[in-house]
């Protein structure tokens, strides 16, 4: 029997699930190698749990959020968050070091109807995740590669080092040595290392790597004239709820 | 073997020949950023009057009075020589489990290396004895003596230059600036003087020779020594702490494996399509910077980046000269040029150096 998977989704906007419809190419071989049970972005049908894999896009944000994660954890045997709201808590996360209620009163004529928590947080904060893909949006590659290795019941080839790694491997010239600010040395590879390749520095959509040395990178970025609080506003983008890069932006 | 003197044209006519005998040409090029070895179609898609302004963690393209001019591009010939990624064996799912077959790459012909620096060369032999994977036999070599250095050189402390040694390529070529310029060059090889003879030359007087190897040894003099190799060899040797200081700087972000000529770790997966019926494994380059590389099981055995920089220094100017019988650095510096935060491995080597003899 095909694994059973569904999709599901937080606070976040669609886009992650619109990466799994873009993988056009691949998306007949991946329906027949699974049955996709439970997926609300892409068909009205839906099938009660278990199911053999969860991908779960979006953050955590309200009380209601929280409950129904810990149902989806105890109903999927394999989960998978996707994306920047799921692994960091998105950009939704800038809230994180404001006030959501002073938010709330300037965007809404009755904030009073919302019910929403102070935060918004990553799905690895409350129930345990088996597998995480990075980026906004996550990799097309990397969704099939996961899809593709849990099937085969293999290991997915997932590296959690540098953006450089990639570009170095596509013969792309250092931005940052060249004269761009980048993110690149203190962010996760996974994308392609596509932003460089077009002479921009990365945006840091895939959150930092390991071993991340954001203090360090505010040296190189000095020297191509970016002083640190210009480092520390380019860090609240997607990833502005990772643990490393909010530890950076304070002391920056 | 004689030598013979090319002007910028004899330079093209060398080129063309080069085509005309089915080489693939790969030579100093503007790639977006910076001037380095890339594959070119025409004579002037070649890097001609541009040179680099390179420094640690800096670089930017310059005008340059020579016609190549540039040192300190990213890339070496280690592109060429073992791909970033390639395939080496492919499967397919039948009625008894997989079975498959190890995939050998088809040559997309000769190739030419021209422009090649001494430092370039000695990063191919020494990849070489690690992977071993010479350049094909059929690839021919057309380097150019150094005239002038970067601030990032230091050949001349590893023993690799700026001189091309005896056998090392197979036509050296030395461009002496003047007012209009000129280039001396010697066949070091029949396959280079044969190259040669198709080339418009004219003989070279004495006095060009002797200006062109003058040009040579005032770049082996005035290059600043770095450090002593067999000094660093034994300091190295010896597992040390003191790596801390460099990595508050260090990102773990592997640029400098990545364009060192030498550094040749890869990881090898598994890769299968969305139905589990074809299985391919693929080789790609790695670092001991990323934390894949030291993980076993429960987790990396060097997780530290001041154990990484340990690891990678060490291996290079150390523990290399047990597996391969040379030093796995040949003073490029290319680790320092594309090093984000201008990492010198000079300084860490000569820091390192002291630190042992600190102790003692």
């Amino acid at each position: 029997m095909s694994p059973r998977v569904a999709v599901f989704k937080f606070a976040s906007c669609d886009g992650c699930q619109l990466s799994v419809l873009d993988a056009e190419d691949e998306l007949l071989a991946i329906v027949g190698a699974v049955d996709i049970v439970e997926f609300p972005e892409a068909r009205t049908r839906r099938e009660p749990g278990p199911y053999d894999v969860g991908f779960v896009e979006g953050s955590i944000t309200t009380p209601e959020d929280l409950e129904r994660i810990k149902q989806i954890r105890q109903d999927c045997k394999v989960l998978v968050t996707i994306g920047a709201c799921a692994t960091s808590g998105g950009i939704q996360a800038l809230r994180n070091m404001a006030d959501v209620g002073g938010y709330a009163s300037i965007v809404y004529a009755h904030p009073e109807y919302l019910d929403v928590l102070a935060t918004s947080t990553p799905i690895a904060d409350h129930v345990p995740v088996d597998i995480q893909l990075y980026g906004c949006p996550v990799s097309k590659e990397q969704l099939i590669e996961t899809i593709t290795a849990v099937v085969a019941g293999r290991r997915p080839d997932l590296p959690s080092h540098s953006v450089c790694v990639e570009c170095k491997a596509r013969g792309t010239v250092c931005v940052l040595v060249t004269g761009t600010p980048c993110l690149g040395p203190v962010v996760r590879a996974g994308c392609g290392a596509i932003c460089p390749s077009y002479q921009r520095g990365c945006y840091g959509c895939f959150g930092p790597s390991s071993n991340a040395n954001v203090a360090s990178l505010a040296t190189a970025w000095e020297a191509v004239g970016m002083p640190r609080p210009a480092l520390a506003r380019a860090l609240q983008g997607f990833t502005v709820g990772a643990p490393e890069f909010q530890e950076a932006i304070r002391a920056l | 073997m004689e030598r013979r003197s090319l002007s910028p044209d004899g330079i093209r006519s060398l080129f063309v020949a080069l085509q005309q005998d089915g080489f693939r040409i790969v030579g100093p090029a503007p790639v977006t950023g910076s001037v380095t070895f890339a594959e070119v179609g025409d004579f002037d898609e070649l890097a001609i009057g541009l040179g680099l302004e390179v420094g640690p963690g800096r670089a930017r393209v310059v005008e340059s009075p020579a016609m190549f001019g540039a040192i300190g591009g990213p890339e070496s010939l280690k592109r060429w020589q073992h791909a970033p990624q390639r395939v080496i064996w492919a499967g397919e799912r039948g009625t008894n489990g997989f079975t498959g077959s190890a995939v050998v790459e088809e040559s997309s012909g000769p190739v030419a290396f021209f422009g090649v620096r001494a430092c370039d060369l000695a990063g191919a032999r020494v990849l070489a004895k690690a992977i071993r994977r010479n350049l094909d036999e059929r690839d021919l070599t057309i380097a150019l003596r150094c005239t002038s250095f970067a601030p990032t050189c230091f050949c001349t402390s590893m023993g690799t230059g700026p001189d091309v040694p005896e056998g090392g390529a197979d036509l050296v070529l030395t461009e002496v600036a003047g007012k209009t310029r000129m280039f001396v060059a010697t066949a070091a090889s029949p396959r280079g003087e044969a190259l040669l003879a198709k080339a418009e030359t004219k003989p070279a007087s004495a006095a060009d020779v002797d200006k062109a190897d003058a040009l040579v040894r005032e770049v082996a003099a005035a290059m600043p020594r770095a450090f002593d190799p067999a000094e660093a060899r034994s300091a190295l040797a010896a597992p040390a702490s003191g790596w801390d200081e460099v990595a508050s700087r260090c990102m773990a972000c592997g640029n400098c494996t990545a364009v060192c000529p030498t550094c040749f770790c890869v990881t090898v997966l598994d890769r299968t399509d969305p139905t589990a019926t074809t299985a391919e494994r693929i080789m790609r380059w790695d670092s001991c910077f990323t934390p894949g590389f030291s993980e076993m099981h429960g987790g990396p055995v060097r997780s530290s980046t001041a154990a990484r920089y340990r690891q990678w220094v060490s291996h290079k100017v150390s523990w290399w000269w047990e597996q391969f019988g040379t030093s796995g650095c040949v003073g490029c510096g290319r680790c320092i040029v594309w090093c984000p935060v201008g990492i010198d491995i000079r300084e860490e080597v000569s820091a390192a150096i002291e630190r042992s003899t600190a102790h003692v």
